[in-house]
C-alpha cells in the first residue's frame, strides 16, 4: 500500500513537471516574432537585401504570393515576413512616439505647471522635480545625525577647554609654590582632583593626554561642524540636483523602451503610487510596479551625506593632522621637493599656529564654565524646552548644581531603560561612585509642557542622589530631613534600587508639587491659577491606590484621593489643550 | 523498501517526541519563573501599600526622626491582617502583564554584579517562546492579572488608570541544563514611577528561586 502511494506520488509530480514544461514550450511559442527580429541569420539573408527595414509606413508594400517556381514561394514567404516585422516595428515606434510627445510631454507639463519644447526636456524637468524633493525629504535625518555629532563635539570641546584652563591655573599655582591649596582642589581631572596634582611632571602628562583628546574632539568636530553647515543648504545645490538626474537618467536608460515609458507613467504617478503601494491601502499590484523601480531615488540619505562631505567648506581644523599634512605638502613644493626641510619647518609652524589657537580659545574660556559636568545631548524641541527651562528657579536649583564640582549630569535619549520600555523617562545612577548620572529620555509625550515636568522630574531625581552622595561623604553638611527621613524608612542605598526611588517620591510627593506646578505654570505663561498645574506634578507620582500621604505647601499632613487625582488631571488636560508652550518651539 | 521506511518513521516520531518534551519542559520552567515573580514584585508592592512611610515632622531633629522609625519598627504587626484588610476595603490590585515577552539581548546578561558570581558565569542561551501562557498564571486574593498586548498602556492616556501596575518580561536565557535562569522585568505604577530588575535564579529540587537580583534603573 505505502508502494503504491509512494508510486502515484513519483507519477503526479513527474505530471506537474511535464505539464509545467509543455507550458513552457507553448510560452515560447508565442513570444516567436520577438525571438524572430532578434534572428541574424535572418537579416544576412541576401534575400533582405533589398529591404529598407527603416522605410516609412507609406512605403510599405502589402503580402506577396507567387507560384511559378520553389524558389520563387520562398522569396515571397520570407518577404511577407519581412514586411510584417517592419509594419510591427514601424507601428510600435510610432505609438511610442505618440506617448512619448502627445501623452507623457504634457502630463508632465500639467504637472510641473510649464511648458517643455520636447519629451527630452519634459523628461528632465521631471525627474530634477523628484530629486529634489527627495533632497528636501531625505536630508532631514542626515541633518539630525550631524547636528547631533556637532552639539556633542562642541559640548565635549567645552569640557575639554574648561579642564586645559584648570591644569594652565593650576599650572601657575605650582610654579608660584602654591601645592597644597589650589583654588579648584575638589574638581577632578580624569578622574584625578586637582588638589592631588602636585608636580609639573604629573600636570605636563595630563595636559598631554587632555590635549590629545581636545585635538582630535576639535578636529571631527570642524568637520561635522561644515557638513551640517552644508546640509542647511543642501536644498539649493544644483551640483547635487544635476548628479542625482544624471544618475536618474542613467537608471531610466537602462530600461528597454517599453519599460522607459512605464518609468515614466511611473514617476508621473510617483507621490500617489508610494502611498498607496503601502500600508494602510496596500494595493499589491502598486506594489509591484514599486518594487519594479525600487532603486528610482537617487538623491538617497547616503548620497545626500556623501555629498556634503565631499563638498563641504571650512577644510581642516588646525588642531588635525589632515591640516599638518598639507602643510607639509605646501611646503614641500615651496622648497623644491626637500621633504625633510619641508617636515620640519611645518612641524614648527603647526606648534606656532596650535599655540596661538589654544590660547585665544583659552581667554574665551571663563570662569563660570570651570567644571561644567552637564551633558547634554537633547536635540530639536526636547532641546528647546530644556533651553526654556534653564531660567527658571528649580531647574537652577536641581540641574545647575551639576555645573560645578565632581558630578556629571547627562541628558540623553534612549530606546529602552536597560531593557524595559516602560515609562517615560528613567535615571540611571548605575556609575555614582565615580559621579555619572544618566537621564535617559524614552517618549517625550506630546512634546510640550508634559515633557517639561518629565525633565523635572528626571532632574529631581538626580539631584537628590547628588545629595545623599555628598551627604554620605560629609561634603554636603545641610541635613534635608524630608529626604533622608524617607531614605532611612525604606532602608534605601542611594543606587538604582526601588527602595530608592520609593523613597525619593515620597519626598518628591512632599516637597515638589508645588515647585513643579510653579515651574510649569511660568512656562505657560500663568494662564491659569496654580491648581491647574498640579496635575503635571502628580501625574508622574501619584499610583492610584490611595495610601499617598504627603504633606502639603503649608505642612500639613494630606492624603491624595483619586477623586482629587482625577480632578488634578483633567485640569492639567485643560492646560495641555489652550498651551502655546509648545509653539514656542517649532 | 518497507522496512526501511518503517525505520524512518520509527526515528522521526522519536526525534519529534524529544523535542516536544524539551518545549514542553522550557514552557513549565518559563510559567513557574513567570509566577514567581508576579509574586514576588506584588508582594513588595503590597506591603508598600499596606505601610507607607509616615512624613516626617520636620519640628524633630533628624535623630529624633531615624528614633522615631526604629520605634515604630520595633512594633510587631500583623503584615498579612493589615495587606487583607486594604484589599477589602480598595479592591484587588489590577496588574496589566505584557503577554510577549521583550528581546533579552547578549548585553543585558553581562550588566551587573550578579552574574560575576561563578554559577551565573556560564553560557546562558535565550529560549524562544514569545508569549506567556495566561492560563499557566496563578490566581490570588490580592491581584488580578489583565493582559496587555500593547506593549505600552502607560503612555496611553486614557487606557493609564486602569491599572495599578504594568508588568513587562523579557525573554528568559538559560543555561545548559535548564537549572539557572536570567530574566529582566520592567515595572510601571505610574509613567514616571518605576523600576527595571534583572533576576538571577536557580532550581532546586524543583523550585525555582532568586539567586541574585538588581535593579538596573528607577524612572
Amino acid at each position: 500500500m505505502v508502494i503504491k502511494n509512494i508510486i502515484y506520488s513519483v507519477l503526479l509530480i513527474a505530471s506537474f513537471t511535464v505539464t509545467g514544461q509543455i507550458e513552457g514550450l507553448k510560452k515560447k511559442d508565442t513570444d516567436y516574432f520577438i525571438k524572430f527580429d532578434k534572428d541574424e541569420f535572418i537579416f544576412k539573408d541576401p534575400l533582405f537585401e533589398n529591404f529598407n527595414t527603416n522605410s516609412n509606413e507609406s512605403e510599405i508594400k502589402n503580402f506577396e504570393f507567387g507560384w511559378n517556381s520553389y524558389n520563387n514561394s520562398i522569396t515571397y514567404a520570407l518577404n511577407n515576413a519581412a514586411l510584417l516585422k517592419i509594419a510591427r516595428d514601424q507601428s510600435q515606434r510610432k505609438w511610442f512616439a505618440k506617448q512619448k510627445n502627445e501623452i507623457i510631454k504634457p502630463a508632465i507639463e500639467k504637472k510641473l505647471g510649464k511648458s517643455f519644447s520636447n519629451y527630452e526636456h519634459a523628461k528632465n524637468a521631471l525627474l530634477s522635480n523628484i530629486e529634489i524633493k527627495n533632497i528636501v525629504i531625505n536630508h532631514v535625518p542626515i541633518e539630525t545625525k550631524y547636528q547631533n555629532i556637532r552639539h556633542t563635539g562642541f559640548s565635549k570641546q567645552k569640557t575639554h577647554l574648561g579642564k586645559l584652563k584648570l591644569l594652565k591655573i593650576r599650572k601657575e599655582e605650582i610654579l608660584a609654590g602654591n601645592i597644597n591649596n589650589p583654588e579648584f582642589g575638589a574638581i577632578k581631572i580624569n578622574n584625578i582632583p586637582i588638589k592631588n596634582i602636585k608636580t609639573i611632571k604629573e600636570l605636563n602628562q595630563l595636559w598631554q593626554h587632555l590635549y590629545n583628546t581636545f585635538c582630535s574632539n576639535t578636529a571631527a568636530t570642524h568637520v561635522s561642524n561644515h557638513v551640517y553647515k552644508m546640509l542647511l543648504k543642501i536644498e539649493n545645490e544644483s551640483k547635487l540636483i544635476d548628479l542625482a538626474v544624471t544618475k536618474k537618467n542613467r537608471y531610466y536608460r537602462n530600461f528597454n523602451e517599453w519599460d522607459q515609458i512605464n518609468y515614466m507613467q511611473f514617476l508621473i504617478n510617483y507621490e500617489e503610487i508610494k502611498k498607496y503601494s503601502s500600508l494602510p491601502y496596500y494595493i499589491p499590484k502598486l506594489l509591484e510596479l514599486s518594487n519594479k523601480f525600487k532603486d528610482t531615488d537617487k538623491a538617497n540619505d547616503i548620497e545626500i551625506e556623501k555629498y556634503a562631505l565631499n563638498n563641504r567648506d571650512g577644510g581642516h581644523s588646525v588642531f588635525s593632522d589632515e591640516y599638518f599634512d598639507e602643510l607639509v605638502e605646501e611646503l614641500t613644493r615651496k622648497y623644491n621637493n626637500d621633504a625633510r626641510e619641508a617636515y620640519y619647518d611645518a612641524l614648527d609652524q603647526i606648534r606656532f599656529l596650535r599655540e596661538q589657537a589654544l590660547k585665544k580659545l583659552l581667554d574665551n574660556t571663563s570662569a563660570s564654565e570651570f567644571g561644567e559636568e552637564i551633558t547634554n545631548n537633547l536635540t530639536g524641541k526636547e532641546l528647546c524646552i530644556y533651553k526654556k527651562l534653564k531660567e527658571l528657579n528649580l531647574f537652577k536649583n536641581t540641574v545647575q548644581k551639576f555645573s560645578k564640582g565632581n558630578y556629571n549630569l547627562t541628558f540623553d535619549y534612549g530606546t529602552e531603560c536597560n531593557g524595559s520600555t516602560y515609562g517615560d523617562a528613567c535615571t540611571d545612577a548605575d556609575d555614582l561612585a565615580n559621579g555619572n548620572i544618566l537621564i535617559k529620555i524614552i517618549s517625550s509625550g506630546q512634546q510640550s509642557l508634559d515633557f517639561a515636568a518629565t525633565l523635572l522630574h528626571e532632574a529631581i531625581h538626580a539631584e537628590m542622589y547628588k545629595y545623599v552622595d555628598e551627604h554620605k561623604k560629609g561634603i554636603d553638611p545641610n541635613d534635608r530631613k524630608n529626604v533622608l527621613h524617607y531614605y532611612r524608612y525604606y532602608k534605601a542605598k542611594n543606587e538604582n534600587d526601588v527602595a530608592t526611588s520609593d523613597a525619593q517620591h515620597q519626598a518628591m510627593q512632599d516637597m515638589y508639587i508645588i515647585p513643579i506646578a510653579e515651574a510649569i505654570r511660568a512656562l505657560d505663561g500663568g494662564k491659569f491659577p496654580l491648581e491647574h498645574y498640579k496635575g503635571f506634578a502628580w501625574d508622574g507620582l501619584y499610583s492610584q491606590y490611595e495610601y499617598d500621604a504627603y504633606l502639603d505647601e503649608n505642612g500639613q499632613l494630606k492624603t491624595m484621593t483619586k477623586t482629587q487625582f482625577y480632578n488634578y488631571i483633567n485640569m492639567m488636560n485643560d492646560v495641555m489643550k489652550s498651551t502655546n508652550f509648545k509653539n514656542n518651539c517649532n | 523498501m518497507k522496512k526501511i521506511l518503517i525505520i524512518y518513521l520509527c526515528l522521526f516520531t522519536q526525534v519529534s517526541c524529544e523535542i516536544e518534551d524539551l518545549n514542553k519542559k522550557e514552557k513549565v520552567n518559563t510559567n513557574k519563573i513567570i509566577n514567581l515573580l508576579i509574586n514576588e514584585i506584588i508582594d513588595k508592592q503590597l506591603v508598600y501599600f499596606a505601610f507607607p512611610a509616615p512624613p516626617p515632622n520636620l519640628e524633630l531633629s533628624l535623630d529624633s526622626l531615624y528614633k522615631e522609625i526604629e520605634k515604630d519598627r520595633a512594633i510587631p504587626k500583623d503584615t498579612v491582617q493589615i495587606i487583607n484588610k486594604m484589599i477589602i476595603e480598595q479592591g484587588k490590585l489590577l496588574i496589566a502583564v505584557d503577554s510577549s515577552f521583550f528581546t533579552l539581548n547578549e548585553k543585558h546578561l553581562k550588566q551587573s554584579e550578579c552574574n560575576k558570581k561563578d554559577d551565573f558565569n556560564n553560557t546562558f542561551k535565550i529560549k524562544n517562546i514569545k508569549k506567556i501562557d495566561f492560563n499557566k498564571i496563578q490566581k490570588s486574593n490580592f491581584y488580578k492579572i489583565i493582559p496587555s498586548t500593547t506593549g505600552k498602556i502607560l503612555s496611553n492616556k486614557n487606557q493609564r488608570l486602569n491599572y495599578h501596575m504594568h508588568l513587562g518580561f523579557s525573554e528568559i536565557a538559560y543555561n545548559k541544563e535548564n537549572s539557572k535562569a536570567i530574566i529582566i522585568v520592567g515595572v510601571a505604577l505610574t509613567k514616571l514611577n518605576g523600576f527595571t530588575s534583572i533576576y538571577y535564579l536557580e532550581k532546586k529540587n524543583g523550585l525555582w528561586k532568586i539567586e541574585c537580583k538588581k535593579e538596573l534603573n528607577i524612572s
